[in-house]
């Protein structure tokens, strides 16, 4: 962990026109990591990325890719560099060899053999046109045109965006089984989060422009916990309880997700005086809906219901 | 690079190939309209010197309109084919710098534009060119407007460009660009040469293809541009502020009602009785026609006073010349500007096989018809064969010949010619004494038509011959040249009275003190009586509406236009007046635009020194400059400072007035960091990045 960070972003600030897309991100990605940066639609995922590669300038604040400002990468800085765009548009004109002949002239590092190995991956024709190919097939070239020049850093911007689930699946298990090696470094952006949960040693979760969490991804599913308690009757009024992020009521139960959960919060939770208290596994993506849906409390109550009706 | 520049060309050859194809039909169209002229002529169709030589107008015109399009298109598409966001990502994120991508951008696209607009266009020289194509003269020189065109096409490439990379509305200032080329347009379509034209082609492009650039460098956006960039976007959107708010000053006064732009003039006419009558004209009224002591002059029917359409009938028939004197050596024999036919050469006269052209060398060129091809020239000292050029030139004819009233005589500096073109012959008409020097000589109809007689000034006289060559009157030239410039005879009833009239020169005398002269003469009797007549114009102010387009004049243009108009860097001071009401206007929305610009700076922060520097960019270039000013800042928003509770800018990293740091968002509780790990809390401060 002595290793200098390969991205370092210090209260990084973008605004479009009067409104924050990104406020005050500060972050490390060490070396060697799959870093997954999370969150909603807008919640400044991309913008994050864009100013990262100098695609766009910061508002204010500060920020370094493999050691250099993100104001001025220079040419050598983004041959290092792997960067996988979510739409995976390019030229609709050249046919798959030419895209590879096209970008191979501008790394000198270019491997051919990855890139076969990509493209053949997708079972894509070498003469195929760009234009005639699926959006899956598409992501596939995008992916081994990005891995070819060997990357020392990869970002993926949300790159299984609009896959089907086999294409989908194909893309994670390329990007991982070509670019899984120590000194290599992955930040990606997904919806996925079973795919998140399987490659992902860490995680970053944007909400409304702001870093809410950046941890381990163990840190992260331990720190987001789920109770149930079931009561005998209609389940008392919610007292204020520290770290609540849901609270869902049925009859005779309440089921609650909590962030830090602890002694204060066990304590005050006992003190409803539920027949049973039940803590519940809960997987990353309900954590992660948890985390990041609405906040306070639900109920689905049947005799309610009809009764309103 | 050269991967880019493939990659470019293969992307548009399509467009390319379009333009080619459009480009050579416009031109093959201009060709064959000439074709169609010279079958016209055998038909006695109607002259028109465009149509006998296209390569000036006809080709200039589609030039200028192919040029302008086609390479702000290409430009255009260009940048809009890759302005996708994931796609722009894809062409700049490589190992090379944006410079050397924009390069290979322009090296394709300026190749792509020299060839689509440039072969056809050649081919057309060529074809033009070439004796036996075309019955008119071809010089190189008459390729120099179309050329002038061909090459604002690179203007509005980069206009194109920058349209499609700005960040900006098509409503608001996204179009800027392309009214900067716009402007350029017009300013070549009023050079009066091809110096001029090159140096507004070669400033246009430099400052459109340096905004491009920065504007590339920064994906379209105004900061992160490098200095030259953000001065040359600032340029060229002040310039289609120029057109932008010309435009909208035109479209206001037209609306303004016409009394408004009264003015009142007049003049003297002479009747055929050889009465003298002042006509006083005022803007959209008839003319109000009195006599010398202010008495409305009365219709003898009804009494009232006459109409101009009743007076006109009682007018004399006039004609006059405005001789020259100048040294032989550096006598205009050009006529208008590098744009005009005319600057090369006029349609002098058609006869059965022949047609015949005034060319600058003070010869007439005869071309043959049917093969149109050269047969020479004709000078004073006769027809010379297959020669253009001879020992003995004539001078500049004061009137041009036109189809109705041909041109029957010619002048040297001590002899007037006659022209007798079906015997390819000049033959002497009347020679000035050893002493005396035409300055010109017109032919006169005065039913008309026909040829009835021939005015000769020379230094000393001014002559009246009948079209047989005798001598109807001569008297002094008197007053004389320079003071009175222009000398009109009116033929009065009898037919043997006569008026002369001289005008004093408005140049000589710019206080216009010097009197009209008239002389009434007789034939045979010489001068019958003189008039002095005063000539003071009444004082006339610009209507206020007017002095509107003062708003879309940047001060400095107003030097740029008088260079521009022909005058030396030496005179433009001494000729501009600052009492011009434009110019007013243009000084004063400069001052105003200077100060407003100055307190937005304040307000944003800007440095005493980016403050300084954009209030002389205002008081240069007036409204249109703040206009620019506004269109290329990014106004950052303010908030207030949790601080000092003052508005600050957000781009900044500490308080512009306090100095305190950006407070972090606010916790909700929810927050999920391990210090210990990748993630640094979010309470780390910020640091400067050195590694």
């Amino acid at each position: 962990m002595n290793e200098p960070p390969v991205i370092r972003t210090r209260e990084l600030t973008r605004y479009f026109g009067r409104k924050p897309a990104v406020e005050g991100l500060t972050l490390d990605v060490p070396r060697g990591s799959v870093f997954a940066f999370l969150g909603r639609n807008g919640s400044g995922k991309t913008t994050t990325i864009r100013m990262l590669l100098g695609l766009m300038q910061p508002t204010r604040g500060t920020g370094a890719v493999l050691g250099h400002d993100i104001r001025a990468l220079p040419p050598g800085v983004r041959a290092r560099i792997g960067y996988l765009t979510e739409e995976h548009q390019l030229y609709g004109w050249m046919n798959v060899r030419e895209c590879g002949d096209f970008q191979s002239q501008f790394y000198p590092r270019w491997n051919e053999k990855v890139f076969r190995g990509v493209v053949g991956h997708f079972n894509l024709g070498l003469t195929a046109r760009v234009k005639d190919l699926s959006r899956g097939e598409r992501a596939g070239l995008c992916l081994g045109l990005t891995l070819a020049p060997e990357p020392e850093l990869l970002i993926l911007d949300d790159p299984t965006l609009g896959l089907d689930p086999v294409a989908c699946r194909s893309l994670v298990e390329s990007m991982i089984y070509l670019t899984r090696r120590s000194d290599r470094t992955i930040f990606f952006s997904s919806h996925q989060l079973a795919d998140v949960e399987r490659v992902a040693d860490y995680i970053a979760i944007m909400d409304h422009s702001v870093l809410r969490a950046c941890c381990p991804l163990e840190t992260f599913r331990n720190s987001v916990q789920q109770v149930r308690l079931q009561f005998p009757g209609a389940p008392p009024p919610l007292p204020a309880i520290p770290g609540l992020l849901q609270a869902f009521r049925t009859e005779g139960e309440l089921r609650l997700t909590c962030v830090h959960y602890n002694g204060a919060t066990e304590k005050a939770l006992r003190a409803l005086s539920p027949a049973q208290f039940e803590m519940v596994p809960i997987s990353l993506e309900d954590a992660f809906i948890s985390y990041l849906g609405e906040r306070g409390e639900k109920s689905f109550i049947l005799s309610e219901t009809e009764a309103k009706s | 690079m050269s991967t880019l520049i493939k990659k470019e060309l293969r992307e548009n050859f399509k467009l390319a190939l379009i333009g080619l194809a459009l480009f050579t039909f416009m031109l093959a169209m201009d060709y064959h309209s000439s074709a169609l002229f010279y079958a016209n002529l055998a038909l006695g169709g109607g002259w028109n010197a465009d149509n006998a030589q296209p390569m000036i107008s006809n080709s200039t015109a589609a030039t200028g309109l192919f040029c302008s399009i086609f390479a702000a298109v290409l430009g255009w598409l260009q940048i809009h084919n890759e302005r996708h966001r994931d796609l722009w990502a894809f062409l700049i994120h490589r190992p090379m710098s944006r410079t050397k991508i924009f390069v290979a951008k322009t090296v394709a696209g300026l190749s792509l534009y020299l060839v689509c607009a440039g072969l056809p266009l050649l081919g057309f020289i060529i074809m033009v060119g070439l004796p036996g194509h075309l019955a008119a003269p071809f010089d190189w020189a008459m390729v120099l407007p179309a050329t002038s065109f061909f090459l604002s096409g690179i203007v509005y490439y980069f206009a194109g460009m920058l349209t499609s990379l700005r960040q900006a509305r098509w409503f608001a200032s996204r179009g800027l660009g392309l009214g900067a080329a716009i402007l350029v347009s017009v300013a070549l379509g009023n050079a009066t040469d091809f110096s001029r034209a090159f140096v507004v082609v070669l400033v246009g492009s430099a400052i459109l293809a340096t905004a491009a650039w920065g504007s590339f460098l920064s994906s379209g956006y105004y900061s992160g541009q490098p200095v030259w960039g953000r001065r040359a976007l600032a340029s060229s959107l002040m310039l289609g502020c120029v057109v932008v708010v010309g435009l909208v000053a035109i479209l206001f006064m037209s609306m303004l009602p016409r009394e408004n732009q009264n003015r009142t003039w007049f003049r003297y006419q002479i009747t055929k009785d050889g009465n003298i009558f002042k006509v006083t004209h005022a803007t959209g009224k008839p003319g109000e026609i009195t006599e010398l002591n202010g008495t409305p002059l009365k219709d003898s029917k009804t009494g009232h006073p006459i109409t101009q359409t009743d007076f006109d009938r009682l007018a004399a028939p006039e004609s006059g010349v405005q001789p020259q004197f100048r040294d032989p050596a550096k006598a205009q024999l050009h006529y208008g500007s590098y744009q005009d036919v005319s600057h090369y050469f006029t349609l002098w006269q058609q006869t059965f096989d022949t047609l015949w052209y005034w060319r600058p060398n003070g010869r007439l060129w005869a071309y043959d018809i049917a093969s149109r091809r050269f047969l020479g020239s004709l000078g004073p000292d006769g027809f010379a064969p297959g020669a253009s050029t001879g020992a003995a030139r004539f001078n500049q004819p004061v009137r041009l010949t036109d189809a109705s009233q041909p041109v029957r005589t010619l002048t040297t500096d001590h002899a007037v010619y006659q022209l007798d073109l079906d015997h390819h012959a000049a033959k002497l008409f009347f020679e000035a004494t050893n002493s005396d020097r035409i300055g010109g000589a017109v032919d006169v109809s005065s039913r008309g038509y026909g040829w009835d007689y021939t005015i000769v000034v020379t230094k000393d006289f001014i002559h009246l011959l009948t079209s047989d060559g005798k001598l109807v009157w001569q008297t002094p030239y008197a007053p004389g040249y320079p003071a009175y410039y222009y000398a009109q005879v009116s033929f009065l009833e009898p037919s043997t009275r006569f008026a002369l009239t001289l005008y004093p020169s408005n140049q000589e005398d710019s206080t216009n003190h010097l009197p009209l002269h008239v002389a009434w003469l007789a034939a045979g009797q010489g001068v019958l009586t003189n008039l002095d007549l005063p000539l003071v114009q009444p004082a006339w102010t610009q209507p206020w509406g007017k002095c509107l387009t003062g708003l879309a004049m940047p001060p400095v243009s107003i030097f740029v236009m008088k260079w521009f108009e022909g005058l030396t860097l030496a005179r433009l001071l001494s000729v501009v007046k600052l009492s011009w009401p434009p110019v007013i206007v243009s000084l004063i929305a400069a001052v105003v635009c200077a100060v407003a610009g100055w307190w937005l700076g304040r307000r944003y922060h800007f440095t005493v020194a980016a403050r300084l520097k954009w209030a002389v960019f205002h008081l240069l270039t007036g409204l249109p400059g703040f206009l620019g000013f506004l269109c290329v800042q990014e106004w950052p928003a303010r908030e207030p400072c949790p601080n000092c509770k003052k508005p600050r800018l957000v781009d900044r990293e500490k308080c512009e007035y306090c100095g305190a740091d950006f407070a972090p968002p606010p916790k909700n509780g929810t927050e999920i960091f391990e210090s210990d790990s990748a993630a640094t809390a979010r309470s780390t401060p910020a640091v400067a990045l050195r590694e």
